[in-house]
Protein backbone atom coordinates (compact mmCIF):
# COMPACT_ATOMS: atom_id res chain seq x y z
CA UNK A 1 0.00 0.00 0.00
CA UNK A 2 1.76 3.36 -1.30
CA UNK A 3 1.20 6.48 0.06
CA UNK A 4 1.90 9.91 -2.13
CA UNK A 5 2.01 13.21 -0.29
CA UNK A 6 1.50 15.72 -2.67
CA UNK A 7 2.46 19.53 -1.86
CA UNK A 8 1.94 22.37 -4.38
CA UNK A 9 3.98 25.26 -3.81
CA UNK A 10 3.66 28.79 -5.35
CA UNK A 11 6.25 31.23 -3.74
CA UNK A 12 6.82 29.41 -0.84
CA UNK A 13 10.19 29.84 -0.27
CA UNK A 14 10.08 30.50 3.80
CA UNK A 15 7.13 27.80 4.96
CA UNK A 16 8.32 24.74 2.25
CA UNK A 17 11.31 23.97 4.66
CA UNK A 18 9.32 23.73 7.66
CA UNK A 19 6.46 21.64 6.11
CA UNK A 20 8.87 19.04 4.62
CA UNK A 21 10.79 19.03 8.27
CA UNK A 22 7.40 18.32 9.91
CA UNK A 23 6.42 15.63 7.48
CA UNK A 24 9.94 13.54 8.27
CA UNK A 25 9.68 14.44 11.72
CA UNK A 26 6.36 13.21 12.57
CA UNK A 27 7.96 9.92 11.63
CA UNK A 28 5.62 8.73 8.73
CA UNK A 29 6.81 6.02 6.08
CA UNK A 30 4.44 7.82 3.36
CA UNK A 31 6.62 9.60 0.07
CA UNK A 32 5.62 12.94 -0.36
CA UNK A 33 6.50 14.85 -3.58
CA UNK A 34 6.62 18.99 -3.97
CA UNK A 35 5.15 20.02 -7.02
CA UNK A 36 6.98 23.44 -7.51
CA UNK A 37 4.39 25.57 -10.05
CA UNK A 38 7.14 27.50 -11.50
CA UNK A 39 7.82 30.12 -8.33
CA UNK A 40 8.71 33.40 -8.93
CA UNK A 41 11.13 33.26 -5.80
CA UNK A 42 13.94 30.74 -4.46
CA UNK A 43 11.70 27.81 -3.67
CA UNK A 44 13.20 26.11 -6.30
CA UNK A 45 16.70 26.49 -5.42
CA UNK A 46 15.22 25.74 -1.86
CA UNK A 47 14.20 22.20 -3.07
CA UNK A 48 17.24 21.38 -5.11
CA UNK A 49 19.77 22.31 -2.07
CA UNK A 50 18.10 20.01 0.42
CA UNK A 51 17.84 17.05 -1.99
CA UNK A 52 13.82 17.64 -1.62
CA UNK A 53 11.59 14.96 -4.41
CA UNK A 54 10.05 17.58 -5.98
CA UNK A 55 8.82 18.25 -9.70
CA UNK A 56 9.52 21.50 -11.40
CA UNK A 57 6.81 23.04 -13.57
CA UNK A 58 7.94 24.74 -16.68
CA UNK A 59 4.88 27.17 -16.57
CA UNK A 60 2.71 28.19 -14.45
CA UNK A 61 -0.60 26.14 -14.12
CA UNK A 62 -2.30 27.34 -10.88
CA UNK A 63 -3.31 25.54 -8.16
CA UNK A 64 -5.42 22.76 -9.78
CA UNK A 65 -2.50 22.40 -12.45
CA UNK A 66 -0.30 21.57 -10.09
CA UNK A 67 -1.96 19.16 -7.43
CA UNK A 68 -3.26 17.26 -11.13
CA UNK A 69 0.39 17.14 -11.72
CA UNK A 70 0.87 15.47 -8.59
CA UNK A 71 -2.12 13.16 -9.30
CA UNK A 72 -0.63 12.01 -12.43
CA UNK A 73 2.44 11.70 -10.85
CA UNK A 74 1.10 9.00 -8.45
CA UNK A 75 -0.90 7.27 -10.99
CA UNK A 76 1.94 6.86 -13.25
CA UNK A 77 4.17 5.64 -10.28
CA UNK A 78 1.54 3.37 -9.06
CA UNK A 79 -0.28 4.80 -5.70
CA UNK A 80 -2.65 3.78 -4.00
CA UNK A 81 -3.32 6.77 -2.01
CA UNK A 82 -2.81 10.18 -2.79
CA UNK A 83 -2.77 13.23 0.36
CA UNK A 84 -3.41 16.83 -0.71
CA UNK A 85 -1.29 18.77 1.77
CA UNK A 86 -0.51 22.82 1.58
CA UNK A 87 2.85 24.04 1.80
CA UNK A 88 1.85 27.01 3.57
CA UNK A 89 2.29 25.36 6.72
CA UNK A 90 -1.19 25.33 7.57
CA UNK A 91 -1.57 21.72 7.51
CA UNK A 92 -0.41 19.61 10.65
CA UNK A 93 1.25 16.26 9.01
CA UNK A 94 0.33 13.85 12.33
CA UNK A 95 -3.34 14.19 11.04
CA UNK A 96 -1.89 12.11 7.62
CA UNK A 97 -2.15 8.83 9.02
CA UNK A 98 -5.82 9.38 10.31
CA UNK A 99 -6.97 9.76 7.08
CA UNK A 100 -5.26 6.89 5.83
CA UNK A 101 -6.56 4.79 8.17
CA UNK A 102 -10.64 6.18 7.11
CA UNK A 103 -9.84 5.52 3.50
CA UNK A 104 -8.49 2.07 4.41
CA UNK A 105 -12.26 1.39 5.73
CA UNK A 106 -13.66 1.41 2.33
CA UNK A 107 -13.91 5.81 1.93
CA UNK A 108 -13.35 7.41 -0.80
CA UNK A 109 -12.04 10.70 -0.27
CA UNK A 110 -11.45 11.96 3.58
CA UNK A 111 -11.39 15.50 4.16
CA UNK A 112 -9.26 16.74 7.00
CA UNK A 113 -11.87 18.99 8.40
CA UNK A 114 -11.57 22.00 10.95
CA UNK A 115 -15.65 22.01 11.27
CA UNK A 116 -16.90 18.51 12.33
CA UNK A 117 -16.79 18.70 16.26
CA UNK A 118 -16.32 22.35 16.08
CA UNK A 119 -18.05 25.61 15.50
CA UNK A 120 -17.57 28.04 12.37
CA UNK A 121 -16.47 31.58 13.59
CA UNK A 122 -18.75 34.82 12.08
CA UNK A 123 -15.97 36.37 9.72
CA UNK A 124 -16.64 36.64 5.31
CA UNK A 125 -14.45 33.33 4.80
CA UNK A 126 -16.76 31.42 6.87
CA UNK A 127 -20.03 32.49 5.56
CA UNK A 128 -18.58 31.90 2.14
CA UNK A 129 -18.02 28.29 3.61
CA UNK A 130 -21.42 27.92 4.96
CA UNK A 131 -22.67 28.88 1.44
CA UNK A 132 -20.78 26.37 -0.01
CA UNK A 133 -22.29 23.76 2.77
CA UNK A 134 -25.46 24.24 2.21
CA UNK A 135 -25.34 24.49 -2.14
CA UNK A 136 -23.69 20.81 -1.48
CA UNK A 137 -25.96 19.76 0.81
CA UNK A 138 -29.32 21.36 -1.03
CA UNK A 139 -28.03 19.19 -4.40
CA UNK A 140 -26.59 16.23 -2.97
CA UNK A 141 -28.16 15.40 0.77
CA UNK A 142 -24.91 14.98 2.27
CA UNK A 143 -23.55 17.73 4.60
CA UNK A 144 -19.79 18.85 4.11
CA UNK A 145 -18.89 20.86 7.33
CA UNK A 146 -15.53 22.41 5.36
CA UNK A 147 -15.81 22.04 2.17
CA UNK A 148 -13.01 24.30 0.85
CA UNK A 149 -10.58 22.27 2.89
CA UNK A 150 -7.38 21.88 1.29
CA UNK A 151 -6.24 18.83 3.26
CA UNK A 152 -7.63 15.46 1.40
CA UNK A 153 -7.02 11.74 0.71
CA UNK A 154 -8.45 10.01 -2.27
CA UNK A 155 -7.99 6.40 -3.67
CA UNK A 156 -6.86 4.83 -6.61
CA UNK A 157 -10.17 4.92 -8.62
CA UNK A 158 -10.53 8.55 -8.29
CA UNK A 159 -6.72 9.82 -8.64
CA UNK A 160 -7.17 8.53 -12.65
CA UNK A 161 -10.62 10.57 -12.44
CA UNK A 162 -8.42 13.62 -11.38
CA UNK A 163 -5.43 13.04 -13.06
CA UNK A 164 -6.90 12.61 -16.16
CA UNK A 165 -10.55 13.96 -16.57
CA UNK A 166 -11.31 17.32 -17.52
CA UNK A 167 -13.16 19.59 -15.09
CA UNK A 168 -11.78 18.16 -11.99
CA UNK A 169 -9.96 20.86 -10.20
CA UNK A 170 -9.48 20.42 -6.61
CA UNK A 171 -11.96 22.23 -5.53
CA UNK A 172 -15.81 21.98 -3.11
CA UNK A 173 -17.66 21.55 -6.51
CA UNK A 174 -15.51 18.23 -7.51
CA UNK A 175 -16.50 17.45 -4.40
CA UNK A 176 -19.99 17.75 -5.07
CA UNK A 177 -20.02 15.88 -7.98
CA UNK A 178 -17.91 13.09 -6.65
CA UNK A 179 -20.73 12.87 -4.20
CA UNK A 180 -23.30 12.80 -6.46
CA UNK A 181 -21.59 9.67 -8.74
CA UNK A 182 -22.24 7.21 -5.68
CA UNK A 183 -18.39 7.99 -4.10
CA UNK A 184 -17.98 7.78 -0.49
CA UNK A 185 -16.87 11.17 1.04
CA UNK A 186 -16.03 11.49 4.66
CA UNK A 187 -14.62 14.02 7.07
CA UNK A 188 -12.73 13.61 10.01
CA UNK A 189 -11.62 16.64 12.44
CA UNK A 190 -8.00 17.97 12.53
CA UNK A 191 -6.39 20.94 13.66
CA UNK A 192 -5.05 23.84 11.40
CA UNK A 193 -2.56 26.12 11.93
CA UNK A 194 -2.26 29.74 10.63
CA UNK A 195 -0.11 30.01 7.62
CA UNK A 196 3.30 31.05 8.81
CA UNK A 197 4.60 33.07 5.89
CA UNK A 198 4.27 34.35 2.47
CA UNK A 199 0.75 34.96 1.02
CA UNK A 200 -2.07 32.99 0.12
CA UNK A 201 -2.96 32.97 -3.68
CA UNK A 202 -6.93 33.29 -2.84
CA UNK A 203 -6.26 36.79 -0.90
CA UNK A 204 -8.60 39.47 -1.25
CA UNK A 205 -12.40 40.68 -1.86
CA UNK A 206 -11.98 40.29 -5.93
CA UNK A 207 -10.20 36.71 -5.86
CA UNK A 208 -12.72 35.33 -3.03
CA UNK A 209 -15.66 37.20 -4.65
CA UNK A 210 -14.64 34.94 -7.76
CA UNK A 211 -14.10 31.55 -6.68
CA UNK A 212 -17.32 31.66 -4.67
CA UNK A 213 -19.21 32.25 -8.40
CA UNK A 214 -17.28 30.08 -9.55
CA UNK A 215 -17.97 27.30 -7.18
CA UNK A 216 -21.57 28.18 -6.91
CA UNK A 217 -22.40 28.05 -10.71
CA UNK A 218 -20.57 24.80 -10.85
CA UNK A 219 -22.51 23.23 -7.96
CA UNK A 220 -25.72 24.37 -9.50
CA UNK A 221 -25.42 23.88 -13.58
CA UNK A 222 -22.43 21.19 -14.25
CA UNK A 223 -22.96 18.78 -11.64
CA UNK B 1 -32.74 48.25 -47.65
CA UNK B 2 -31.07 51.84 -49.14
CA UNK B 3 -28.66 51.41 -51.55
CA UNK B 4 -26.60 53.16 -49.13
CA UNK B 5 -26.40 50.37 -46.83
CA UNK B 6 -26.42 47.78 -49.64
CA UNK B 7 -23.16 49.31 -51.31
CA UNK B 8 -21.63 49.78 -47.51
CA UNK B 9 -22.27 45.61 -47.14
CA UNK B 10 -20.82 44.80 -50.47
CA UNK B 11 -17.80 46.30 -49.52
CA UNK B 12 -17.71 45.11 -46.39
CA UNK B 13 -17.99 41.43 -47.69
CA UNK B 14 -15.96 42.04 -49.99
CA UNK B 15 -12.76 43.18 -47.53
CA UNK B 16 -13.60 40.62 -45.69
CA UNK B 17 -13.26 37.97 -48.18
CA UNK B 18 -10.14 39.48 -49.17
CA UNK B 19 -8.12 39.83 -46.35
CA UNK B 20 -9.60 36.11 -44.98
CA UNK B 21 -7.99 35.20 -48.38
CA UNK B 22 -4.72 36.78 -48.08
CA UNK B 23 -4.33 35.21 -44.64
CA UNK B 24 -4.52 32.15 -45.27
CA UNK B 25 -2.30 32.85 -48.66
CA UNK B 26 0.53 34.30 -45.89
CA UNK B 27 0.21 31.14 -43.65
CA UNK B 28 -1.37 33.69 -40.77
CA UNK B 29 -4.85 31.58 -40.61
CA UNK B 30 -5.59 28.04 -41.26
CA UNK B 31 -7.69 27.00 -44.19
CA UNK B 32 -10.04 25.39 -42.01
CA UNK B 33 -10.54 27.73 -39.74
CA UNK B 34 -11.06 30.21 -43.06
CA UNK B 35 -14.25 28.08 -44.01
CA UNK B 36 -16.70 29.09 -41.65
CA UNK B 37 -15.69 32.96 -42.45
CA UNK B 38 -15.69 32.23 -45.83
CA UNK B 39 -19.00 31.50 -45.85
CA UNK B 40 -20.36 34.30 -43.71
CA UNK B 41 -18.97 37.14 -46.06
CA UNK B 42 -20.21 35.19 -49.04
CA UNK B 43 -23.83 35.05 -47.11
CA UNK B 44 -23.46 38.60 -46.54
CA UNK B 45 -21.97 39.74 -50.47
CA UNK B 46 -25.32 37.48 -51.30
CA UNK B 47 -27.80 39.30 -49.34
CA UNK B 48 -26.37 42.95 -49.97
CA UNK B 49 -26.65 42.31 -53.98
CA UNK B 50 -29.95 40.24 -53.78
CA UNK B 51 -31.71 42.30 -50.99
CA UNK B 52 -34.65 40.36 -51.73
CA UNK B 53 -33.89 37.30 -49.54
CA UNK B 54 -33.69 39.52 -46.44
CA UNK B 55 -37.38 40.79 -47.65
CA UNK B 56 -38.29 37.72 -47.70
CA UNK B 57 -36.82 36.51 -44.81
CA UNK B 58 -38.33 39.64 -42.90
CA UNK B 59 -41.95 38.64 -44.32
CA UNK B 60 -41.85 35.27 -42.89
CA UNK B 61 -40.61 36.50 -39.10
CA UNK B 62 -43.34 39.18 -39.76
CA UNK B 63 -40.09 41.80 -38.87
CA UNK B 64 -40.89 45.21 -40.68
CA UNK B 65 -37.48 46.61 -41.85
CA UNK B 66 -35.19 43.82 -44.20
CA UNK B 67 -31.93 45.67 -42.37
CA UNK B 68 -33.39 44.29 -38.75
CA UNK B 69 -33.04 40.62 -40.54
CA UNK B 70 -29.59 41.50 -42.09
CA UNK B 71 -28.33 42.60 -38.41
CA UNK B 72 -29.84 39.53 -36.62
CA UNK B 73 -28.54 37.36 -38.54
CA UNK B 74 -24.90 38.96 -38.16
CA UNK B 75 -25.31 38.45 -34.24
CA UNK B 76 -26.37 35.29 -34.50
CA UNK B 77 -23.54 34.09 -36.32
CA UNK B 78 -21.36 36.04 -34.74
CA UNK B 79 -22.60 34.54 -30.98
CA UNK B 80 -22.36 31.16 -32.65
CA UNK B 81 -18.37 31.36 -34.29
CA UNK B 82 -17.65 33.29 -30.56
CA UNK B 83 -19.38 29.70 -28.71
CA UNK B 84 -16.42 27.73 -31.01
CA UNK B 85 -13.70 29.98 -30.14
CA UNK B 86 -14.68 29.28 -26.49
CA UNK B 87 -15.02 25.70 -27.02
CA UNK B 88 -11.37 25.80 -29.29
CA UNK B 89 -9.61 27.67 -26.61
CA UNK B 90 -10.84 25.74 -23.38
CA UNK B 91 -9.69 22.82 -25.28
CA UNK B 92 -6.51 24.19 -26.53
CA UNK B 93 -5.49 25.09 -22.52
CA UNK B 94 -6.23 22.12 -21.36
CA UNK B 95 -4.30 20.14 -23.97
CA UNK B 96 -1.25 23.11 -22.85
CA UNK B 97 -1.59 21.83 -19.38
CA UNK B 98 -1.85 18.11 -20.10
CA UNK B 99 1.91 18.68 -22.42
CA UNK B 100 3.53 20.70 -19.46
CA UNK B 101 2.76 18.08 -17.13
CA UNK B 102 4.13 15.86 -19.11
CA UNK B 103 6.74 17.42 -19.65
CA UNK B 104 7.65 18.22 -16.09
CA UNK B 105 7.44 14.72 -14.94
CA UNK B 106 9.37 13.56 -17.59
CA UNK B 107 12.13 15.87 -16.76
CA UNK B 108 12.04 14.47 -13.19
CA UNK B 109 12.08 10.99 -14.11
CA UNK B 110 15.33 11.99 -16.01
CA UNK B 111 16.62 13.77 -13.56
CA UNK B 112 16.02 11.06 -10.97
CA UNK B 113 17.87 8.14 -13.77
CA UNK B 114 20.86 10.92 -13.79
CA UNK B 115 21.17 10.78 -10.04
CA UNK B 116 21.17 6.68 -9.47
CA UNK B 117 23.44 6.34 -11.84
CA UNK B 118 25.88 8.97 -10.51
CA UNK B 119 25.81 6.87 -7.13
CA UNK B 120 26.08 2.97 -8.77
CA UNK B 121 28.92 5.13 -10.31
Amino acid sequence: MKVLIIIPAYNEEDNILTVIEGIKNANIKYDYIVINDCSKDTTGKVLDENNINHIDLPVNLGLSGAVQTGYKYAYLNGYDKAVQFDADGQHLPQYIPLLVEEIEKGNDIVIGSRFVDEKKDNSLRMLGSRIITFAIRLTTGVTINDPTSGMRIINRNLIEDYAFEINRKPEPDTLAFQIKKGFKVKEIQVKMEERKAGESIYKGIWSSIKYMCKVMITIMFFN
Amino acid sequence: MTIQFRVLLISLSTLCLLVLISSVKKGKLRGDYAIGWIFYSTALFLVSIFPQIAYFIARILGIISPANIVFAIIIFLLIIMVYILFTKVSWLEEKQKDVVQELAILKKRLEDEKKSNNISK
